[in-house]
């Protein structure tokens, strides 16, 4: 397992709204090793979005380095860092972002077919337990399913990373459970990288790091050693 | 209220921010709505603008409404007659004829007008010529001619144009004082809008050009036209319209009618005062006939009296020659005959003394040789008596002196000798008879006695022999002497008979001397006697002689002076009589010519006595019905296409708002919420809509009517002579294009709206739930979208799932495309035309116009000699003329010009008669008409109808036998069987059609220059020229056709930029989405492209359907009754439109894939509004 798998440093982020300026990331430090299940905490507007775009490649930094698996994503261009997305990132949004014209399997092929290395979209389907489902469209789909059909399809890819933006946000209580403990197991099982923003501390324990945001400064960045079990979160 | 007024405020300041938020939205309606507009009104001006340019042209122009032409002409009192009619405005009389000028050996037919004049009740001349350069004409030999010409012809401002000095056998100065004609102005004249210049009954039958000269210059005296202006024309009713023409046709009724009172007092003043005039000059010319012609006898007889003196004078004269003559030549006669005789008798006499000499010649040769053989003879004898007395003498002495002597001496000798033996013999003997005595006694002596014996016997031998030849001495001796003796004796006889022949010849010669001495002194009197008549002779015919030539010499000289009188005398006769032929000639020339202009003016009396009037409209003049059918065509493409693009525009605009109004569904909601009412929220959309719509068609109605009709109006103005454009804008066109285009959107607006105005507030806030993705048609056919890769799943799914769209994209797209192959193909239509007909058609290349037309029996020579020319590669007697061809029923009527070869195969060298689309050869036969496809198509007609045709003003029905492919012109074929049949009279053919071997330009005129050398040809066409008409012709489309073309690929664009617009605008989060999860740029791009390529290839499809509908449609509404577009389109014009909608989609896509590089990813993240 890598140390400083994911490591951020001074990462600065600024958006000009008219004749403000707006510092989403102020020297944002801080790294994750390889494996670990984080969880960036903070309140609205405290920058954790900002860093996980600029980490997902969506977003681009101003000053810093982000290094990902040994590479400086800072400076890639717009190919690269599509490339980058592509083969090494895997999303989960907040609001599935499925494509609602394509059934479950499609939108997991949509992922599958651009990458060489991938897994079988059924069969993703079915491990986060969408089996029978995968001929629905999203709109014959909860919103649970949903979000199942959004993380089957992240990884799918076999991403380095996974990267997911409050994917409980718009999903109830049981089902968000759910959903965290598929994000859980497949951290644990399968020895991926996940890196989780939310705004809900109460689900830090489950982590095994826990960086909390605030005003786009990293404010803390602790190992948890004993991530405690989803099933033994209460919220 | 002042709420509601702040209320509204606030709406507004809402609505207007949005209108530059969204400037591109605002931007696509309002070009659309400007493009449709302006395309709209601009091209439905455009056939009015041209209508209207043409209407100020005519009334600044003073246009006649009428015009009058009559086959005798008009007089004042007509004029004034016309102008009393009430609804006269104005009258102009004038003057026009046709006349014909050489240029480069061609002839050219030029129609003569009078300038216009101002007349007491008009300011303006009616029919003003446009001045272009230069001055009117105002003196003599001064001329201004049409600018259109001018720019065909090599002339000049200042240049001079010259007439044939006869047309059609008058002289050219019956017309016009003067042949020359100075240049000095350019005009147009408004009866003439195009190049057409009309048709006339002399030369080619075209008229090359015009030209207007003072009225003063022509040497007619009455007018040959008269112009009115009626209040037809005075701004009440619209001049193309059929008010006007059924206005006018009803004052062309009165004149008519006005007509035949002017005609009756025509013949009764005018035309019987010319009778009397005519009679009278009749009677006078009889008179004067008579009388010239009693001078004329009266001088013949004089003639003939002096002739007649004469002959008797020359008569007598020539008698008394004639008898010195008979003299004379007796004399002559005589005197040859005396010298004939003298001749003869000299001859004779020359003759008798030429015998005598002769004889005596004779006698004297007779003598001397008779002489000489005396002579001779004499002298032989003597010779031989001397010789013998010679030899005598000789042998006498021989004899005596030796012979004789010497045979004595031998006889002696002999005489001794034998003595001597006779001693030995005695002695022998005497041994012997001792021997034989001595033998008896002894032995030994016998041989001895035979010795003895022996020579005894030789002794005795001897002895005999010797006194033999004593004997024969001694007998000779005897015989010589006794020769001797005779010897003598002969001698002596022959010399005695000698001398007496010597004696007798003496005599004879004697006697023969004598005689000649006599006969010789004969032939000298003889010779004297000769001599003496010889001279005598000649002297006396000598002296016949002179007399004779004395008598000559008088003779001559009475027969000189003979001559010399009768000369005198006959040149006094010829004289006499050469004056009287030519007093007789000029008095007959003098009263041919008189009678000649008796005739003439009968002639021409008789001519005026069927006078008519022709009353024609406007539309008489060439081209004038052509422009408002161009107006017409123009305004038929108006009428299809931008309907069409209103229609899209609509579409587009509804799909546009649609999305603004769902992009608004939270703000609706909230509004809803705040309390605004429904109407106050629609109004947003409402305003923003329709401003769009109306700023649209402002600025695009100025575009498009500022633009278009100065472009179309200038692009025929190629075609018509036409002053500066006038816009005349089709403000009901605009109104409407607008107002439709206005109110279309805000009612797709409102319509949008309204779905959403209709729930409550609380449901509007929520996000709209997307539309669920379904199972398309085509996944239930399991092996097709299996066998689809996944992308085409992706891109078919989303064709279907928005319908709306989906047929909007592909009816846009369709549109465009339509409109690409309807330009295309309508250019596809006009192209070629030209090139077909004149080249795969009809396709003689000269026409020459005989001077004389003639049956084919009368035009042989001259087809042998054009059959025989190697520059031509065939030839063909034809008999080409104008004729009409009319429906009753549909009362429709068309000038058709009829063809009609002599020969079947030279014929269909010339013209190919075929069906257009199966080239299949028409046949020509005996039983009927072959008339154009157009000319079919027009009076709707079927193979085997029954049309009238009218032929030299004969009305005929002609069966229809079978339809041609054919471009330009209404033509119609026959046989000359046929034209028996039809008109019962022998055809007679008027021009010869030629195929050049060579058909360069320059061999054409050589060949045409070559023929027009020959009284026989009148006129040779060139079918060059005509071509280049008809393609100038059809050139002048292609500007519209621009103009279609580029206003299509203007809406595509815009079409297919909005709904590519709009379709990425809906699919943000999706792009985004797919961008997160790696897409490259040209992959996200791709998704939506393959959508928009897929659209953009079943509307193109569409579209080429639809296109050739289009076409069809606009083909069939601008052509013309005698010209024919063929409703083709080539493979080449879908090509183009297809590959065009696809270039145009890519230049849109081009466009959107910047625009979708700029979808920020983080747009994924955010929540659903």
């Amino acid at each position: 397992m890598q140390k400083d798998f994911v490591r951020f440093e001074n990462v600065y982020k600024r958006y000009k709204m008219g004749e403000v300026t707006i510092t989403a990331a102020d020297g944002v430090t801080f790294s994750i090793d390889e494996g670990e299940f984080a969880v960036v905490v903070g309140l609205s507007g405290a920058g954790k979005t900002t860093v996980l775009n600029i980490l997902g490649g969506i977003d681009s930094c101003d000053e810093g380095k982000i290094i990902v698996g040994g590479r400086d994503i800072s400076r890639l261009g717009k190919h690269d860092l599509a490339s980058y997305r592509r083969y090494d990132i895997g999303f989960v949004f907040q609001f599935y972002n499925l494509v609602p014209n394509l059934t479950a399997k499609e939108n997991v092929e949509l992922a599958t077919q651009i990458c060489r290395d991938h897994l079988d979209a059924e069969s993703v389907l079915e491990s986060v337990g969408l089996g029978d489902r995968k001929n629905n469209f999203p709109s014959q789909l909860s919103g649970g399913e949903q979000q199942r059909v959004s993380i089957a399809r992240a990884l799918a890819k076999k991403p380095k990373l996974l990267l997911c933006d409050e994917p409980t946000g718009a999903l109830d209580y049981n089902t968000g459970k759910s959903i965290l403990k598929l994000l859980q197991t497949k951290c644990r099982e399968d020895g991926m990288t996940v890196v989780l923003i939310t705004h809900n501390s109460a689900i830090t324990p489950m982590a095994n790091r826990v960086i909390r945001m605030r005003s786009g400064r990293v404010e803390s960045n602790k190992v948890n050693p004993a991530p405690m079990p989803i099933e033994q979160i209460e919220w | 209220m002042k709420n509601r007024e702040k209320k509204s405020h606030a709406l507004r300041k809402n609505t207007l921010r949005e209108i530059f938020r969204t400037k591109s939205r605002f931007i696509a309606i309002f070009a659309i709505i400007g493009i449709s507009v302006g395309f709209f009104s601009g091209l439905k001006s455009s056939g009015i603008s041209m209508l209207a340019t043409s209407l100020k042209y005519f009334s600044d122009s003073h246009l006649m409404d009428i015009s009058l032409l009559s086959t005798v002409g008009f007089d004042d009192e007509d004029i004034d007659e016309i102008k009393k009619l009430d609804f006269v405005d104005e009258v102009m009389p004038a003057y026009a004829a046709d006349l014909i000028i050489s240029r480069d050996e061609i002839d050219s037919v030029v129609k003569v007008y009078s300038v216009p004049q101002k007349t007491k009740t008009n300011r303006h001349p009616i029919n003003e010529p446009i001045l272009k350069e230069g001055r009117l004409p105002r003196g003599e030999g001064e001329c201004a001619i049409e600018s259109y010409f001018l720019g065909m012809s090599g002339y000049k401002l200042g240049d001079t144009i010259t007439f044939n000095p006869s047309v059609e056998g008058r002289a050219a100065t019956e017309i016009v004082k003067s042949l020359d004609f100075k240049i000095v102005g350019i005009v147009d004249s408004p009866l003439y809008l195009t190049y057409l210049r009309g048709n006339t009954t002399i030369g080619d039958g075209t008229v090359a050009f015009y030209m207007l000269i003072p009225p003063e210059q022509f040497a007619t005296e009455r007018y040959t036209a008269v112009y009115v202006r009626t209040n037809a024309s005075d701004g009440r009713v619209y001049e193309f319209g059929d008010e006007y023409r059924d206005l006018v046709d009803e004052q062309k009724k009165e004149i008519e009618k006005l007509s035949l009172r002017c005609v009756d007092r025509f013949e009764a003043t005018t035309l019987a005062d010319a009778q009397k005039k005519l009679n009278d000059a009749r009677t006078e010319y009889e008179e004067k006939k008579t009388e010239a012609l009693d001078e004329i006898s009266k001088g013949e007889k004089k003639l003939l009296d002096g002739a007649r003196e004469f002959y008797e004078q020359t008569g007598d004269a020539q008698k008394k020659i004639d008898d010195a003559e008979k003299e004379l030549a007796d004399g002559k006669e005589k005197l040859e005959k005396g010298q004939q005789d003298y001749k003869t008798g000299i001859e004779e006499a020359k003759k008798k003394l030429t015998d005598a000499q002769t004889q005596y010649d004779e006698g004297l040769a007779k003598y001397n040789a008779a002489k000489l053989e005396y002579d001779t003879q004499i002298d032989e004898a003597e010779k031989k008596l001397q010789s013998a007395q010679n030899e005598f003498d000789i042998q006498y002495q021989i004899f005596y002196s030796s012979t004789k002597p010497q045979a004595e001496t031998k006889l002696t000798l002999l005489k001794e000798a034998t003595d001597l033996l006779m001693e030995l013999l005695q002695k022998a003997e005497d041994k012997l008879e001792e021997l034989k005595q001595s033998e008896i006694l002894g032995k030994g002596v016998k041989q001895e006695i035979e010795d003895q014996e022996k020579k005894i016997n030789e002794y005795k031998k001897k002895i005999s022999e010797y006194q033999r030849q004593y004997e024969e001495g001694k007998q000779k001796l005897a015989e010589g002497e006794q020769q001797i003796a005779d010897a003598k004796a002969q001698l002596d006889a022959a010399n005695a008979e000698l001398m007496s022949k010597k004696a007798e010849g003496a005599v004879k010669l004697n006697e023969a001397k004598t005689q000649l001495d006599s006969a010789e002194g004969q032939l000298a009197n003889g010779r004297l006697e000769y001599e003496t008549a010889l001279t005598t002779g000649m002297m006396e015919l000598q002296a016949a002689q002179t007399q004779l030539t004395e008598g000559e010499r008088k003779l001559d000289e009475g027969k000189k002076e003979l001559a010399a009188k009768s000369a005198e005398a006959l040149a006094k006769l010829k004289q006499g009589r050469e004056e009287l032929i030519k007093g007789k000639y000029q008095a007959h020339v003098q009263l041919d010519d008189a009678e000649k202009k008796l005739d003439d003016a009968e002639g021409q009396l008789s001519s005026l006595e069927n006078a008519k009037w022709y009353v024609n409209g406007r539309d008489y003049n060439p081209g004038y019905s052509g422009l408002a059918e161009d107006a017409d065509r123009v305004d038929s493409v108006s009428k299809v296409f931008p309907v069409f693009f209103l229609l899209i525009a609509g579409l587009v605009c509804f799909t546009t708002m649609t999305r603004m109004v769902e992009e608004h569904r939270t703000e609706t909601g909230t509004l809803k919420a705040l309390g605004y009412s429904n109407t106050a929220i629609a109004m947003k959309y409402i305003i923003y809509s329709g401003a769009a719509a109306l700023l649209g068609s402002i600025v695009g109605g100025i575009a498009g009517l500022f633009t278009l009709p100065f472009i179309i109006v200038d692009t025929y103005g190629i075609m018509y002579s036409l002053p500066a454009t006038v816009l005349n804008i089709n403000w009901m066109s605009y109104l409407l294009s607008s107002v439709t285009g206005i109110v279309c959107i805000c009612l797709v607006s409102l319509f949008a709206c309204f779905r959403d105005l209709r729930q409550t507030p609380a449901n509007l806030m929520r996000p709209k739930a997307p539309k669920p993705g379904k199972r398309i048609l085509l996944e239930y056919i399991k092996p097709l979208w299996n066998g689809l890769s996944f992308t085409s799943k992706v891109t078919a799914r989303n064709l279907f799932r928005y319908k709306a769209r989906f047929f909007m994209t592909v009816i846009g797209v369709a549109g465009c495309t339509a409109l690409m192959v309807a330009a295309l193909g309508l250019k596809d239509s006009t192209t070629d035309i030209a090139d077909k007909q004149f080249n795969k058609l009809t396709m003689y290349d000269q026409i020459y116009a005989l001077s004389e037309a003639g049956t084919s029996k009368e035009n042989e020579y001259l087809m042998s000699q054009f059959h025989a020319d190697e520059d031509f590669k065939s030839t063909l007697l034809a008999n080409m003329s104008w004729g009409t061809i009319s429906d009753k029923a549909s009362g429709k009527s068309l000038s058709i010009r009829f063809t009609i070869g002599e020969e079947q195969k030279e014929f269909e060298k010339m013209f190919i008669l075929r069906d257009r689309l199966s080239h299949e050869p028409v046949p020509l036969t005996d039983n009927g008409i072959v008339v154009t496809e157009r000319t079919g198509e027009v009076f709707g007609l079927k193979e085997g109808d029954y049309i009238t045709i009218t032929l030299d003003e004969e009305k005929y029905s002609c069966k229809v036998t079978g339809f041609t492919e054919n471009y330009a012109g209404c033509l119609g074929y026959m046989t000359p069987k046929y034209y028996k049949q039809l008109t019962g009279s022998e055809l007679k053919y008027n021009v010869i059609l030629t195929r050049l071997t060579d058909e360069s330009r320059s061999m054409e005129r050589d060949v045409a220059n070559r023929y027009m050398k020959s009284d026989k040809i009148i006129t040779v066409t060139s079918m060059v020229e005509q071509i280049n008409t008809m393609m100038d012709m059809m050139n002048s489309l292609d500007f519209v056709i621009l103009v279609m073309m580029f206003c299509s690929g203007l809406l595509a664009v815009v079409v297919l930029y909005n709904l590519i617009n709009i379709n990425i605008a809906e699919r943000v989060r999706e792009i985004a989405t797919i961008k997160v999860l790696g897409f490259y740029s040209l992959e996200t791009a791709n998704f939506i492209y393959r959508e928009s390529l897929v659209l953009t290839l079943i509307g193109g499809l569409a579209g080429l359907g639809l296109g050739n509908v289009f076409a069809t449609f606009i083909v069939e509404s601008i052509q013309m009754d005698n010209v024919m577009f063929p409703k083709e389109v080539s493979f080449m014009s879908y090509l183009i439109a297809f590959v065009m909608t696809f270039v145009f989609s890519m230049i849109v896509n081009f466009m959107m894939y910047f625009k979708m590089n700029r979808i920020s990813m983080v747009e994924s993240l955010k929540s659903i509004e």
